[in-house]
């Protein structure tokens, strides 16, 4: 309970210190939108408008209604070793989504939508970090600075197979690549030139679901999302050689992720989710790369793939002018990371050196999800424009995990734990 | 008014990734630029998120635009190419109109990405010439989302809040560097930390429409300043513990500790303010004017600060081998640059319109005095004055129901600037850089399709 | 479908936003001839095996060498018969001159490959007056309009003056001492249109103008303000080595390249090191802080511009190649950055 009280401090906190326009939910560990991460972050199968950009772009396929959804999430990171606090930034940011539904006509008749979903952090785009081997770091968990340009676009196959709608949409990330070289300047003085670009890359998505009246199928895959810091230290006109720096290393990612999920609604106003989320760890390569072209790179990461099941339940009450949403879910999301570790280094090539043990300190734990949520649908407009506001909350605990080594080299393994506390809320318009 | 007042709410809240750079220098769309911008009292079509953000709700249509867009610079100093790299990426705007009841608002959406890159920062040494409004400030993805009300027919507000983002990174490298084999026998590792920080400024305008043929607009965008810092730390300053780093010769360690801090401005975009009109004294023929002010005199300098601290401890037996180079640390100076005032003038003239099709044909023209001062010290912000020509043609497919219950349109526009010869004369006959004379040609143009849903 | 189709175009098209090249770099800036200056390696010369920067190869001691058009002028000694011991004093990094024969002044011709290399040429001025006192020295061409050519110069009496119908031509004195006691003279058409001549006495640079470049009135020494930088401290100037300068502005400047003469910067030594000054006026000038060409014991600076950003700079190092030290004629560029293509490159 401690922990839990501090983590609720500490989201306290964060909410105190955000600025108005604050909060940001990094979609892979958190889930996107009000209504899918009350839901225990699933929504392939049922999510629809700006929602379904993420879960499932074919969701974006149903809708009819243009869409404008603003929010703002935020939470408290309060990760344990040894008890003690492990100081991670907690994600704060504000969502911005939107769903349009191309109103062409003839065979095209509400057949196209088109959709966009928006993270942006409060303080930074993207705050990626490289740490020494040997530190502990929370590789899976502290990606939770960065923003997320999420489009898509859903396509309604009704006239072919009524209820079956298939999309496909893209994220975008930034990629920072820059030059840093010392050399002698017009002047015989040592002066730098630095140059740093932003790029972008893409991964895309592509979904497809199927809705009955009382049930619901979806399938969705996410590819690897990633992000690289890249930067070249060169240093020139010096009396002696020095090689070329390579500084930087994987800052972000988000495996391929494949969901199959599926709904059923016993009654009009009772709905069930069961779903099966998969990311596909083996290909991770770690954040380290060697510093020098030949030099020796970090272990590797090794990390595994296990399925994350998740389960979701969401009731409704309604009259003619209102309706309200209650929503609870669970998920088990199992780690992917094997324990920290005397590990070997790497050469450039990637082979392992056995000969090079070094302390490995990369840290996760096994997270069971709860959460809740509420929504409240206000009729506002004669021909059906809506008010929807949607607010979630998450608790993530994280199974007490002992590693085999400990903090120092010298200490005795170390258990790693710790509590999550995420929420937020969303408000859109339909019309 | 309730509505209104909860719209502006949403107007004022709505933290929309907006930006303003390679739009300055260019334009944005193709009908706008070839009205030599000239359009914020009347601005319709997706554009308007550059221009003004009020004209999203202006037609209730639903629009999406998408289009290509690129600039050639051939920029010269003492006629010599310097190869200012090209602009060129895509467009997309987006304005969605909808109604609660009788209420009016839209929103819009405005997204210009280069093809090379997201955006990019340059430190060059503080006396080395560039082109200070050419070589980095259009080197900016631009995306913004604004929210427009109508609360009377004559009278309309929009506007977002935009954000951009610059770098801070934070590295430390430590190790050995073997003199000897310094690729193979080197074992240096790092550990870096790269932010991407957020910057918001905003962008609010207002169109005003007395009558059917005169409009007027203003618009104010907001002030930003792209940093570029970096902090490097090789080795501990004390020369032990684990980070600490140095150099093997032979059989050798001479320990050693760089920190170099460099911070900059990439590129800087003012205030602005626009204040357009236009006029339609007949039907087919469409006259605007713009002045638009730029708050230069705000601009700091794009010439940073950098501290060096090296020490190395060298063996007297390698005296001869290792020498210690000069350095110095430098200190930001003040560009002094001055406001200015940018006149603009378009006109549209439509020759032929049947149910079928409509033609435009526009031409524009604008000039833009250079903020910068003659570089008469050891610096080096090289800009000239700027007169834009261009033109334009559009063309408008009315008639293709059912499929699209509304028109598709296709415009051009050609863009030709000329930078006049400026001569920078050197205060010291010594100058390191010496007297220049800078000048140059931009040529920019750009094709985008229009899908307008009635 | 035309909507969707130029969605998936816009979104294809945004793919090539992770390309990310390096990005353009000038293809040269603008230059105030201030350096750090560059020794020419020999691909750039165009003389295979030669010590970086060295412009021509002579076994024979040479002293100042200056350009004109495809010409290089310098003065030069064979080494005598006697072998005379080094006395206790001498100066290093100067030439042991009773060891060599009377100094004459030869013209080299431009090297057939690359650029700013020489091949040693014929004598074209020797002592014939009594007050040459034997021998002649410190050669600076000047080709004038007509092409006619002028060799000032310098001797035991002070600084002389030979013409010849183009520069390629036939060497005769004509006047002399036209300024006394000098030496080591270098003459250009300064700010004014007149003719100015910038010369060494007694460790101090002087200057003296004329209207027709045979008649010069003096003007005493000029000033040299601004910062020095550099290390140990400048004690004395010596051997001018002027340029006139035309900036694309409009402004017309002289760039003067002396030697300074420095205390505490090699121990027990006065070291030579090169640095410049500028002038609008032709007599006040401003001196750059840092020194230009960093090879040590750098001397006899002679300057020609390639073109408002490019400097050639003559000079002379030491070289270490017979009984006595001599010196070699390097040829060196500023901007350092700027490379010329070698001489068998393709262009």
């Amino acid at each position: 309970m401690p922990r839990l009280a501090s983590a609720l401090a500490t989201c306290a906190l964060a909410w105190t210190l955000a600025p108005a326009l604050a909060a940001a939910s990094p979609q892979d560990l958190f889930g996107y939108g009000g209504r899918t991460s009350g839901l225990a972050m699933t929504g392939t199968s049922y999510a629809e408008g700006y929602e379904a950009v993420f879960a499932n772009p074919a969701g974006l396929g149903p809708s009819r209604r243009r869409q404008l959804a603003i929010g703002l999430a935020g939470g408290g990171f309060d990760l344990r070793i040894d008890g003690e606090r492990a100081p991670l930034t907690p994600p704060r940011g504000m969502t911005i989504g939107f769903a349009l539904p191309i109103p062409f006509g003839d065979v095209l008749e509400d057949r196209i939508t088109i959709g966009g979903a928006f993270f942006t952090p409060a303080e930074a785009l993207m705050r990626g970090t490289v740490r020494f081997p040997a530190v502990p770091q929370w590789t899976v968990l502290d990606r939770a600075q960065v923003i997320a340009i999420i489009l898509g676009l859903g396509v309604d196959l009704h006239g072919l197979v009524d209820g079956l709608h298939v999309g496909v949409g893209v994220s975008a990330l930034a990629q920072l690549f820059g030059e840093l070289d010392v050399r002698l300047d017009e002047t015989n003085a040592f002066s730098s030139i630095v140059e740093l670009q932003l790029v972008a890359s893409y991964a895309p998505t592509a979904g497809i679901n199927y809705r009955a009246d009382a049930w619901g199928l979806g399938l969705s895959y996410r590819h690897e999302s990633l992000s690289r810091l890249d930067l070249s230290v060169r240093a020139r006109d010096l009396p002696i050689d020095v090689p070329v720096l390579n500084v930087g290393g994987l800052v972000q990612y988000d495996p391929p992720t494949v969901v199959l999920e599926g709904y059923w609604r016993p009654i009009p106003d009772l709905m069930v989710v069961l779903n099966v989320t998969q990311r596909i760890w083996d290909f991770y390569p770690g954040p380290q790369v060697p510093t020098t072209d030949m030099g020796r790179n970090a272990p590797a990461p090794e990390l595994s793939s296990y399925p994350s099941p998740r389960v979701a339940v969401e009731g409704m009450v309604r009259d003619e002018r209102f309706e309200l949403a209650l929503r609870g879910g669970y998920a088990f999301e199992p780690s992917p990371a094997p324990p920290a570790r005397l590990a070997p280094r790497r050469t450039a090539s990637g082979e392992p050196i056995a000969t090079d043990l070094v302390p490995y300190r990369l840290l996760d734990n096994h997270r069971h999800v709860l959460t809740a949520g509420a929504g409240i649908t206000i009729h506002v407009g004669a021909a059906g424009e809506r008010l929807v506001i949607d607010a979630f909350g998450q608790l993530h605990v994280l199974q007490d995990r002992t590693h085999e080594i400990g903090r120092a080299d010298a200490g005795a393994p170390m258990v790693t734990s710790g509590v999550i506390l995420y929420g937020g809320w969303t408000a859109r318009v339909e019309f | 008014m309730r509505r209104a007042g909860a719209a502006w709410l949403l107007v004022l809240g709505l933290a929309s990734p907006a930006a303003a750079q390679s739009m300055d220098t260019y334009g944005m769309g193709s009908r706008s630029v070839a009205l030599a911008g000239a359009v914020t009292a009347d601005v319709e079509d997706p554009s308007a998120n550059y221009y003004n953000p009020a004209g999203i709700v202006r037609d209730g249509q639903l629009r999406i635009l998408a289009g290509w867009f690129g600039a050639h610079h051939e920029l010269t100093l003492d006629d010599e190419d310097s190869n200012v790299d090209p602009v060129h990426g895509l467009v997309v705007g987006l304005n969605v109109p909808g109604n609660i009841g009788d209420f009016r608002f839209a929103f819009g959406l405005g997204v210009h990405l280069n093809d090379q890159r997201v955006s990019r920062t340059r430190t060059l040494p503080r006396t080395r010439p560039r082109w200070e409004l050419y070589d980095n400030r259009p080197h900016r993805a631009y995306l913004s989302t604004h929210v427009a009300i109508e609360p009377v027919p004559w009278l309309r507000f929009g506007g977002g809040i935009g954000f951009l983002s610059y770098s801070e990174v934070d590295l430390r490298i430590r190790g050995t560097i073997d003199v000897g084999a310094p690729e193979r026998g080197s074992a240096l590792e790092h550990d870096v930390l790269g932010n991407l920080v957020t910057i918001r400024f905003p962008q609010v305008g207002v169109q005003v429409q007395p009558t059917d043929w005169l409009d007027f607009g203003a618009v104010y965008r907001g002030e930003y300043a792209l940093s570029s810092d970096l902090h490097a730390q090789v080795g501990s300053p004390d020369f032990a513990g684990d980070d600490a780093a140095g150099l093997t010769v032979g059989s050798i360690y001479v320990p050693a500790y760089l920190e170099l801090l460099s911070a900059s401005t990439g590129a800087y975009v003012p205030h602005q303010l626009s204040f357009g009109a236009s006029v339609r004294p007949i039907p087919e023929l469409r006259i605007g004017v713009e002045l638009t002010w730029l708050m230069w005199s705000l601009y700091r300098s794009a010439i940073g600060r950098t501290d060096i601290d090296f020490r190395i401890v060298v063996p007297p037996e390698l005296g001869d081998r290792i020498r210690v180079p000069p350095l110095t640390n430098t200190q930001p100076v003040p560009a002094r640059f001055s406001d200015r005032v940018v006149p603009r003038i378009g006109v549209e003239w439509r020759p032929h319109a049947s149910p079928e099709v409509a033609v435009d044909l526009r031409g524009g023209y604008f000039y833009e005095n250079s903020p910068a001062p003659e570089q008469a010290d050891a610096y080096n912000l090289v800009d000239a004055d700027r007169h834009a020509w261009s033109l334009g043609a559009g063309i408008e497919l009315r008639a293709l129901r059912p499929l699209l219950p509304g028109s598709l349109r296709f415009d051009l526009h050609l863009q030709y600037s000329l930078l006049p010869a400026r001569a920078m004369t050197k205060r010291s006959p010594i100058d390191p850089t010496g007297d220049y004379v800078a000048q140059g040609h931009i040529f920019a143009g750009g094709l985008v399709t229009e899908v307008r849903f009635e | 479908m035309r909507a969707p189709c130029a969605i998936s175009t816009a979104l294809l098209l945004a793919a090539c936003s992770t390309i990310g090249d390096a990005g353009g770099t000038p293809d040269g800036l603008p230059h105030g001839g201030t350096g750090e200056f560059r020794l020419l390696d020999g691909d750039e010369l165009g003389i295979a095996g030669a010590l970086p920067g060295r412009a021509m190869v002579l076994r024979d001691a040479i002293e100042r060498a200056a350009p004109a058009g495809d010409f290089l002028f310098y003065a030069t000694a064979r080494l005598g018969e006697a072998r005379p011991e080094l006395p206790d004093g001498h100066p290093p990094g100067d030439i042991y001159w009773p060891a060599f024969e009377p100094r004459r002044i030869h013209r080299a011709s431009a090297w057939e490959e690359g650029v700013g290399g020489f091949v040693a040429g014929p004598e074209v001025l020797a002592a014939s007056e009594p007050w040459h006192g034997g021998e002649v020295y410190d050669p600076w061409p000047v080709i004038l309009e007509d092409g006619t050519a002028r060799l000032y110069y310098a001797a035991a009496g002070g600084v002389g003056l030979a013409e010849a119908p183009r520069v390629d031509g036939a060497f005769a004195h004509v006047a002399g001492p036209i300024v006394a006691g000098a030496r080591r003279p270098s003459v250009i058409r300064g700010p004014d249109g007149a003719w100015w001549m910038y010369y060494e006495v007694a460790g101090t640079l002087q200057a003296a103008r004329s209207e027709d470049g045979r008649v010069f009135d003096p003007r005493g020494r000029i000033t040299i303000g601004g910062e020095d930088h550099g290390e140990g401290t400048e004690v004395e100037r010596a051997s001018p080595g002027a340029v006139r300068v035309e900036t694309r502005a409009g402004r017309v400047l002289v760039r003067l390249y002396f030697e300074s003469l420095r205390d505490g910067l090699v121990e027990g030594e006065r070291a030579h090191v090169l640095y410049v000054a500028g002038s609008a006026d032709g007599l006040a000038f401003e001196r750059h802080p840092r020194a230009v060409l960093a090879a040590s014991d750098a001397r006899y600076p002679a300057p020609v511009l390639l073109d408002t950003r490019v400097t050639l700079l003559y000079a002379s190092l030491p070289f270490f190649g017979g009984p006595y030290q001599t010196r070699a004629v390097v040829a060196s560029v500023g901007p350092a950055g700027e490379r010329f293509a070698p001489a068998d490159a393709d262009p």
